[in-house]
């Protein structure tokens, strides 16, 4: 992920440690789910991303600017926008986690059905 | 007796300036974050105490952990929740090493031209203490240790960019000082006639506690030791460019290397965790030996007790330990402090809950010390002793 601007004192190529040492999943659990929902969650912020350049170019449109990468970038989200934005965040993170929390809901009815 | 410091500022100048789309990937993560706790957590929590009722467990949940983890594990819910804990942790250290990485050489610059005040003695043969080697602490990719070929301050800005996002801007938003300024209203409460001349911290990372402590007491000439090299480098630069004179050094807090009687004040914050059982009583035994007959020992820890913990805290914790590479959490919230400062030789000793300080104290006000734990980001744990006078 990166912004609109590439910078013209970008430091030459690094070797990057992408992965942390002492990574584990959970004992007993099948690590294919804990890969996908990894790249679920890194999508979904891929589009959250995404849509707010999209909010920020209708604002600058709006306002009668041209969304060039610079105007992008010096764009500032004033409180009330941001607020517009965190709804908009938060709604998109508990339509794509509902699943999850779907599941958790019929385990705690399970349970509560075996205390009957 | 007000001698209240005039505010610092709130951002500081080697801080990763972020373009739009970083600042919309980081604001994702913290959302991400929040959601957990808000929607997950508590889904976990009924989960824990349905295995403490089955288990039946009365009393000493601690000793009963690995079972409860057993009982949680197979359930589907509790695995999402650790995947998706361990997602949002992730890609905040990936939301931050890219807006680093994008201007690397920037910072690197800003680095090299920063004011030339403080020190930073970095040690080449330095050995990382095993403890810290074995995993990649809070999973940052590299730790606090890893310097990459030519990685310059890269690991220091980007811990410093993700601890700004990591507490979700409690702890002292991107200055990142409130457990800094928590030790000073400390010793601003146990100790008053403290006017330390020499201070260390020892595991400072980026130096955002040392800054603060070094402007409430402006007279002392301060030194901060961590393991890292590209951590230092980048707490150096920190400090110049906010003006205020460190000396950072590449040591481990077992052995330091500073003379005997050196120092007037030593402290740490949230450090002790990141530890191990063995190394617990050595720092204790190094504190004991660079601090100066009446100089303050400080030790800021995780406003959490093992022992009056309910047990969806025991398995909060549990995740820090096993996921979040914390491998010594539950170790140093189940420590005996008070045994731990005795042993070393240490007088005045005291543990307790300070009020977390959102700002300078100001000298002179009491009560923010005592039993009470008013919880995460309100107060902190802290151990602290003074070494005897003679």
């Amino acid at each position: 992920m990166s912004g609109a601007t590439v910078s013209p004192n970008a430091a030459p190529p690094m070797q990057r440690h992408r992965v942390h040492k002492g990574r584990r999943v959970v004992p007993g659990s099948d690590p294919r789910v804990d890969t996908l929902l990894g790249m679920v969650m890194a999508l979904t912020s891929e589009v959250a991303v995404l849509r707010e350049r999209l909010d920020t170019h209708e604002r600058l449109a709006a306002l009668g600017k041209v969304g060039t990468p610079e105007a992008v970038d010096a764009f500032v989200a004033d409180a009330a926008i941001e607020q517009i934005r965190a709804a908009k965040r938060k709604r998109m993170i508990e339509k794509v986690c509902r699943p999850l929390l779907a599941e958790a809901a019929t385990a705690a009815a399970d349970a509560a059905s075996h205390d009957d | 007796m007000s001698t209240a410091q005039p505010a610092p500022p709130r951002v500081h100048p080697m801080m990763p300036a972020s373009d739009h789309d970083e600042l919309a990937e980081q604001q994702f993560v913290i959302a991400l974050k929040t959601f957990i706790a808000a929607e997950m957590d508590p889904l976990v929590r009924d989960l824990t105490n349905a295995a403490v009722a089955e288990l039946g467990v009365a009393n000493s949940l601690q000793s009963s952990l690995p079972d409860i983890r057993r009982r949680l594990e197979p359930q589907q819910p509790y695995q999402n929740w650790v995947s998706a804990m361990r997602s949002a942790q992730e890609l905040m250290w990936q939301a931050a090493g890219d807006c680093v990485d994008r201007q690397r050489g920037e910072i690197d610059e800003l680095a090299r031209s920063s004011p030339d005040i403080g020190t930073v003695t970095l040690d080449p043969n330095f050995v990382v203490p095993r403890y810290l080697a074995a995993t990649d602490t809070h999973m940052m990719p590299g730790s606090y240790h890893v310097d990459p070929k030519d990685g310059g301050v890269r690991q220091g800005a980007v811990f410093d960019k993700a601890a700004s996002l990591y507490s979700l801007g409690r702890q002292g938003g991107q200055m990142n000082d409130m457990r800094g300024q928590t030790v000073i209203a400390h010793v601003y409460e146990r100790f008053p006639d403290l006017a330390p001349a020499r201070i260390l911290e020892m595991g400072c990372t980026v130096g955002n506690s040392l800054c603060a402590v070094a402007r409430a007491f402006p007279e002392a000439e301060v030194h901060g030791l961590d393991v890292g090299a590209g951590l230092l480098k980048y707490a150096h630069a920190r400090a110049a460019r906010l003006g205020v004179a460190l000396h950072f050094k590449q040591a481990s807090a077992e052995d330091s290397g500073y003379p005997d009687d050196h120092f007037d004040l030593v402290f740490s914050s949230a450090v002790l965790h990141e530890t191990s059982a063995k190394a617990l009583p050595r720092i204790m035994a190094e504190c004991f030996r660079v601090l100066r007959p009446g100089g303050v020992m400080v030790h800021l820890e995780v406003p959490f007790r093992a022992a009056e913990a309910d047990a969806y805290a025991l398995i909060r914790a549990d995740f820090e330990t096993r996921y979040n590479n914390e491998p010594f959490w539950m170790g140093a919230v189940s420590a005996d402090y008070e045994a731990l400062a005795r042993n070393a030789g240490f007088a005045e000793i005291g543990a307790g809950f300070q009020d977390a300080a959102f700002g300078p104290p100001t000298r002179g006000i009491r009560g923010q010390f005592g039993n009470e734990n008013k919880g995460g980001y309100k107060s902190w744990y802290i151990a602290s002793a003074r070494k005897p006078r003679s």
